[in-house]
């Protein structure tokens, strides 16, 4: 089973989802800050990380790049209802290539996108090309 | 010329006797002459008669004589005839000397000499015969007879002497009573001219005396006047002065010379003792219009009013010329003033008055004065520029006919408060109605003039055009507006996208209990349906949205970038080709979020056009510029998708309009050209069915410059870039 962490300061959103991804067979934590993400990644292997960009103190893109770094095999899905979004992604784009879905998602879209996304190899998905997959 | 009447007649007077006297002597000499002639005459008669008496006795004597001796024989009457022979030749020839000039008379004087001769013949021979005594009877009786014919003959010349003697004597008395008749004829002429011409005289010198006597009334009455005139011409302040001037060979005036000038004339001018000089010897300099003037006022008689400048006196003159005197003298008389103060006065004033001119008609605020009935009574040039209409065309308009009509109402209010004196002046924001296009904002403020009973008797009112100032508000509105909607619809963004999001997750997480009825099944569809529904607007149109809204140079590789990513994963799903080709710039100059918005939508829609293993083409072209607007990019987004209705293709901007089968706010394509049309630039569709859809995006490359302001600001969204 893996293992996917939802990162939300809207407590509702984080629940709701983390539910859904539940019920869907996954095993998924829903933390409100990237504190509490940061430190349940340390604690455990996670799978995927899908969070909130727009978030206080620590952002959403913080804590991915964050995660990129010390956590290479997590892969990451960024949510956002807001376009600034795109801007602070764009601030490292040359490094950093995250995901990113609009929102509101419907339950079905993110289902199918998560499915997508464990299928996939975390390198390709996260770093850049010259990143060696080396890591298992 | 009194005078010469009475010396005329005076002359005359003179003349007369001498002509009488002139006359009588004629008359006298003419009188003598003809007295001797007559005297002459009758003596010469008389002489004449006197000797043919003479003769006659002589003759007498000698017949007698011989009768006598024939008679008698005595010797002693022989003496008278012998002696008489003699004597009587010499009367004859005496007689014929005396009738040389008397033909007639001298004929008869032949006859009878002749016949006197015969009997002289006669006699000598009876002489020298012895008679009988009857033969001296008959040669007595002869000779008798021829002495009675000789005594008639001679009677007869005397008689005819006599006769021409009393002619001369007749003709003598009638030439002198003629001569007296003419004579007093004369002297009653004479007398009567005499007494004529000395009536004449008298009246003449009656009329000479009261002539004579207006004449020296005339000449008090001249005398007190112009004593008056001198006091008038020593006291004026005003200078005057007779002068004469003077002209040169060709008849140029080129001087003139003081005759006479008033006391005054030397504080006039400054020249002092100017009598006798001329204007050259004090200012050599002197303009030629003055001379100029001066001769033809003393040339043509006209009298001149004027006012001119003196150089070298350093003065102005008010100055009235009118000849004076006869014309060949060239005398004119100059009544004149010192005007030098008053024409700096005046030149002050009209400089003064220039510089209030210019500064009402140059001032940048309009300036209108207006009646109390509305009437405009004037406007400054700044006005009619303001308004677009000429000063004439605006003194027939009231103030009413050119302010808009919503602004009429708040401006009568405050007129009216002027009017009864609540108070003297308003200030209001209005518009007018220029000459052609759009109603212009003006900040006008309006004072009351008020004349002494208080009334309004006209306002003046100051005009500031303010549509620059209000558009740069309104576009600070704009953009405030904007920048709030912007933040607003981040923040609302935010707030709806998150309880939309849970709301959705929650529905999802109902619909998977089981044991739902169906209806209760279809209902949770419903919800998510509408809710999802609610997210796509909500994405459309606040999804790209940000807090700030400041433009930037902005580079379409980027933008495109960033979209393609976005859509990766539907890309991918429907095998969507996308073919990408940039031209040499990419750079344009706008909100980068904005512009993502408007290439999302363009791609969103290609995406949705095209089927499977379709086909996007994206382009980035340019730059170019049309019509010498400012350079733009242009951003192609083209599909071979199922392309758009003809029909409907005119409508696809508009809101909630969609062609779309599956769900579709309408909205897409309206909040793009609204982003589009906010960056000052322009999209374009071209479609057919079955073949393809494309979209173009005219974006500008940079930043405007500043005086190209939009114009149209009453629009919701406008380009403020």
């Amino acid at each position: 089973m893996k293992t996917i962490l939802v990162v939300d300061d809207e407590v509702v959103l984080a629940d709701t989802l983390s539910a859904i991804l539940q019920h869907s067979g996954y095993q998924s934590i829903a933390v409100y800050g990237a504190a509490e993400a940061q430190q349940i990644l340390r604690e455990r292997t996670v799978d995927l990380l899908i969070s909130d960009v727009m978030m206080p103190d620590i952002n959403g893109f913080e804590l991915a790049i964050h995660t990129t770094r010390n956590h290479p095999d997590t892969r990451i899905l960024l949510i956002s209802g807001n376009a600034a979004t795109q801007e602070l992604l764009n601030g490292g784009a040359d490094q950093y290539h995250f995901e990113l879905l609009a929102k509101p998602i419907p339950p079905k879209q993110l289902l199918e996108h998560v499915k997508e996304l464990l299928a996939r190899s975390p390198l390709t998905l996260n770093g850049d090309a010259n990143v060696p997959e080396s890591h298992p | 010329m009194m005078r010469s009447a009475s010396q005329v007649a005076l002359s005359r007077l003179t003349l007369l006797p001498i002509i009488a006297l002139v006359l009588v002597t004629g008359i006298l000499v003419l009188q003598i002459h003809s007295l001797e002639s007559s005297a002459a005459s009758l003596d010469h008669s008389d002489a004449v008669i006197a000797r043919m008496h003479s003769l006659q006795r002589l003759m007498i004597d000698e017949e007698t004589g011989l009768r006598g001796y024939l008679l008698t024989s005595r010797p002693e009457f022989l003496e008278p005839y012998t002696l008489g022979r003699g004597e009587v030749d010499g009367d004859l020839a005496e007689l014929q000397r005396l009738l040389s000039d008397d033909p007639e008379q001298l004929k008869l004087l032949n006859q009878i000499a002749q016949e006197n001769s015969e009997w002289v013949t006669g006699a000598t021979r009876r002489l020298g015969q012895s008679e009988s005594r009857a033969q001296i009877i008959s040669g007595g009786l002869e000779g008798k007879r021829r002495m009675d014919h000789i005594r008639l003959l001679i009677a007869q010349f005397i008689q005819h002497e006599d006769q021409l003697r009393t002619n001369s004597e007749h003709r003598a008395s009638y030439l002198s009573s003629a001569a007296l008749a003419v004579l007093s004829v004369a002297v009653l002429v004479a007398a009567g001219f005499i007494f004529f011409q000395t009536q004449r005289l008298y009246q003449s010198h009656e009329m000479y005396r009261n002539l004579a006597q207006r004449h020296s009334e005339r000449e008090m009455a001249l005398n007190e006047s112009e004593a008056r005139y001198r006091t008038l011409f020593e006291s004026i302040d005003e200078g005057f002065c007779i002068i004469e001037v003077i002209f040169d060979q060709r008849g140029k005036p080129n001087d003139y010379k003081f005759i006479e000038t008033n006391p005054s004339f030397g504080k006039q001018t400054g020249l002092v003792a100017a009598q006798g000089k001329t204007m050259r010897e004090f200012a050599p300099e002197m303009e030629q219009h003055w001379f100029d003037m001066y001769g033809q006022v003393a040339l043509t008689g006209e009298p001149a009013r004027f006012q001119n400048r003196a150089e070298q006196l350093h003065r102005w003159f008010d100055a009235y010329a009118f000849r004076i005197g006869p014309p060949e003298k060239r005398r004119v008389a100059v009544l004149f003033q010192d005007i030098s103060d008053r024409k700096r006065t005046e030149e002050a004033l009209l400089e003064s008055e220039e510089r209030f001119r210019a500064l009402y008609e140059r001032a940048p605020v309009g300036i209108e004065q207006v009646a109390p009935d509305g009437r405009l009574l004037k406007v400054n040039s700044t006005q009619c520029a303001i308004l677009g209409y000429s000063e004439a065309e605006l003194l027939l308009k009231t103030f009413e006919d050119i302010t808009h009509p919503d602004d009429r109402a708040t401006e009568a209010a405050l007129l009216r408060r002027m009017f009864v004196g609540e108070q003297d002046s308003y200030s209001l924001e209005k518009r007018y109605l220029p000459k052609s296009g759009n109603p212009v904002w003006v900040n006008i403020t309006s004072t009351a003039v008020r004349d002494h009973s208080g009334s309004l008797e006209y306002r003046i009112t100051v005009v500031e055009d303010i549509t620059a100032r209000r558009r740069a508000e309104q576009a600070l509105i704009h953009a405030e507006k904007l920048a709030v909607t912007g933040r607003m619809a981040s923040v609302m963004a935010h707030e709806i996208n998150n309880p939309l999001g849970a709301a959705l997750n929650s529905l999802y997480l109902a619909s998977l209990a089981r044991n739902l009825s169906d209806a209760t099944c279809r209902h949770l569809e419903l919800a998510q349906h509408e809710l999802e529904r609610v997210a796509h607007i909500t994405r459309q149109t606040l999804g790209f949205y940000r807090e700030t809204g400041n433009p930037t140079k902005v580079d379409l590789q980027t933008v495109v970038d960033d979209v393609m990513n976005l859509y990766e994963s539907e890309l991918k799903k429907k095998r969507i080709r996308v073919e990408q080709r940039y031209g040499t710039e990419q750079t344009v100059f706008g909100i980068e979020g904005e512009l993502r918005q408007i290439l999302s939508n363009l791609v969103n829609n290609s995406i949705d056009a095209v089927s499977d293993n379709g086909c996007i083409r994206l382009r980035v072209a340019g730059p170019s510029s049309l019509d010498g607007d400012r350079p733009r990019i242009r951003l192609t987004v083209g599909d071979n998708g199922s392309g758009i209705d003809p029909q409907h293709l005119g409508r696809v901007f508009e809101p909630f309009f969609s062609v779309k089968k599956s769900i579709s706010t309408g909205l897409g394509l309206w909040v793009t050209q609204q982003l589009v049309k906010k960056h000052d630039g322009k999209i374009l569709i071209r479609s057919k069915p079955g073949l393809g859809t494309v979209l173009q995006v005219f974006l500008p490359v940079e930043r405007r410059t500043p005086n190209r302001l939009s114009q149209d600001l009453d629009q919701d969204v406008q380009a403020t870039l």
